[in-house]
């Protein structure tokens, strides 16, 4: 399919989608607790994913966890034992939006710079070191910037730790597949 | 006066307001000092420096400390709205801040009957709240990348992580098919300055200009091109340069400043910006 119709048919009129059952949706006070919700809720084994919430509910920077319903008194329970108390739990259909899961890579010669939405992250592939953050518009980029640029990035506390924002969402899955990307790059020497 | 609001990335920096300096490799703000990093300092910095070396008086730069909590965010929004009346305001070019739906519409709801004699840019975060709080129409310039481009182009995104995988999977080249969409989903301003491999200056939809020398390559990866881009631009439209020629001439200033530092991928922004007053020469706008 062309690019143009694929557009035409993005934003054409949409059918009406059936809900996805079985789905729910966690929210919770700010963008970093809902970051935290996912990290933890991960690390236990649940299948969660960062979603938009609500139009009605959002502020301009949100960001929820899906989680499956039928995980919910132990989702509840992990979170609440994490200090973390969530505004409301809701079904959710499946024409909510999702951040971006993709990223695209570019290479300049001895640099590799990945994008993920509006946030780029660019390693030297040879050291690891990262040598430029590039991008975003929220305020914890400059501030994460500080604290990864010139680093090893196999060394650095990754930005979804330190971050707040949707633009440290990304600059995390943008951090992610440079970091492997570089791991692989130095496993390949070695061999 | 050439007035810019945006956060730097110091917890414990409270709000502050006065002319910006930028001496010896370091942006003055009232007592506060830091050497510019990706963000706002850069933009600030930029324009200083541009303003200096066009005889025009420093930018009034008003700040609050963030790191992403968004709480002085909030207070930046709230000292806007409540004091934007008290000032000279001509030009007000807005930056990284938290996006926040209320407070960029209460900001620009105080501007009220003076609304028309202030050129309002907006970049970064601001340019996010714009865009989700609908009100991209009422500024009169955002500077996207191609990413934000996508972004602006999707109609559903309040943010640029929930742009649509089709948007951001189109190629830098197909940057004006999304110029194109955003235009007619109303969420862009009468002019945009897109910045990319090729720079477009955009008035009313329409691509008025394409600027793509000199190219640099190694600039695309480094942090605060844009805000150097950002900076240059709104001190020349303080300068009295007309809108869109001051994009034209401000994309053209940023790229020549790049090809000046001679940079790779690796290259900090303050050696770019170093070289705007020589930039500013070059396009003869100051001997």
């Amino acid at each position: 399919m062309k690019i143009l119709d694929r557009i035409k048919q993005r934003f054409g009129p949409r059918k009406k989608e059936a809900f996805d059952k079985g789905k729910g949706l966690i929210i919770l006070n700010e963008v970093s607790e809902a970051m935290q919700a996912e990290k933890i809720l991960k690390r236990f084994g649940y299948g969660v994913r960062g979603v938009a919430p609500p139009p009605e509910i959002r502020k301009g920077c949100d960001l929820a966890v899906e989680f499956n319903l039928v995980d919910q008194l132990g989702v509840e329970r992990l979170l609440k034992k994490s200090g973390l108390n969530p505004l409301d739990i809701v079904a959710l259909d499946n024409l909510s939006q999702k951040p971006l899961d993709i990223t695209k890579e570019k290479a300049f010669g001895r640099y590799l710079m990945v994008t993920a939405a509006n946030m780029k992250i660019t390693v030297d592939k040879e050291k690891g070191t990262i040598v430029n953050i590039s991008g975003g518009g929220c305020p914890d980029v400059p501030y994460l910037t500080v604290s990864l640029v010139g680093n090893n990035i196999t060394e650095v506390k990754n930005p979804g730790e330190n971050g707040y924002s949707l633009c440290a969402y990304m600059l995390e899955k943008a951090y992610q597949k440079a970091l492997s990307m570089v791991k692989s790059e130095q496993t390949r020497e070695c061999t | 006066m050439l007035t810019i609001m945006g956060t730097l990335p110091f917890d414990e920096m409270g709000l502050k307001a006065g002319k910006a300096t930028f001496e010896g490799g370091s942006l003055k703000v009232e007592d506060f000092e830091v050497t510019p990093g990706l963000g706002t300092s850069v933009m600030v910095a930029s324009a200083c420096i541009t303003c200096e070396a066009l005889n025009l008086e420093p930018p009034y730069f008003i700040t609050s400390g963030d790191i992403g909590d968004g709480k002085r965010s909030k207070e930046l929004y709230n000292y806007m709205a409540a004091n934007l009346t008290t000032l000279d305001v001509r030009v007000l070019a807005m930056h990284y801040i938290m996006p926040d739906i209320p407070g960029i519409r209460n900001v620009l709801n105080s501007l009220g009957k003076r609304r028309e004699g202030v050129t309002l840019i907006a970049d970064a975060g601001a340019m996010y709240a714009a865009k989700a709080a609908g009100l991209a129409q009422e500024i009169d310039i955002f500077t996207p990348d191609a990413g934000e481009m996508a972004y602006l182009a999707d109609p559903e995104a309040t943010h640029p992580a929930y742009v649509e995988h089709l948007l951001f999977e189109l190629d830098a080249s197909e940057v004006v098919t999304l110029i194109k969409k955003a235009y007619e989903t109303g969420n862009t301003p009468k002019i945009l300055l897109v910045k990319g491999p090729v720079d477009y200056v955009v008035e009313e939809g329409e691509v008025v200009e394409a600027i793509d020398e000199p190219s640099i390559s190694a600039m695309e990866p480094i942090g605060g091109t844009g805000d150097s881009l950002a900076g240059i631009l709104s001190a020349l439209i303080y300068g009295g340069y007309e809108k869109v020629d001051a994009c034209i001439k401000a994309a053209g200033i940023n790229r020549i400043a790049g090809k000046l530092a001679q940079p790779d991928p690796a290259t900090s922004i303050s050696h770019i910006i170093d070289k705007i007053p020589n930039a500013l020469k070059e396009v003869r706008l100051c001997a």
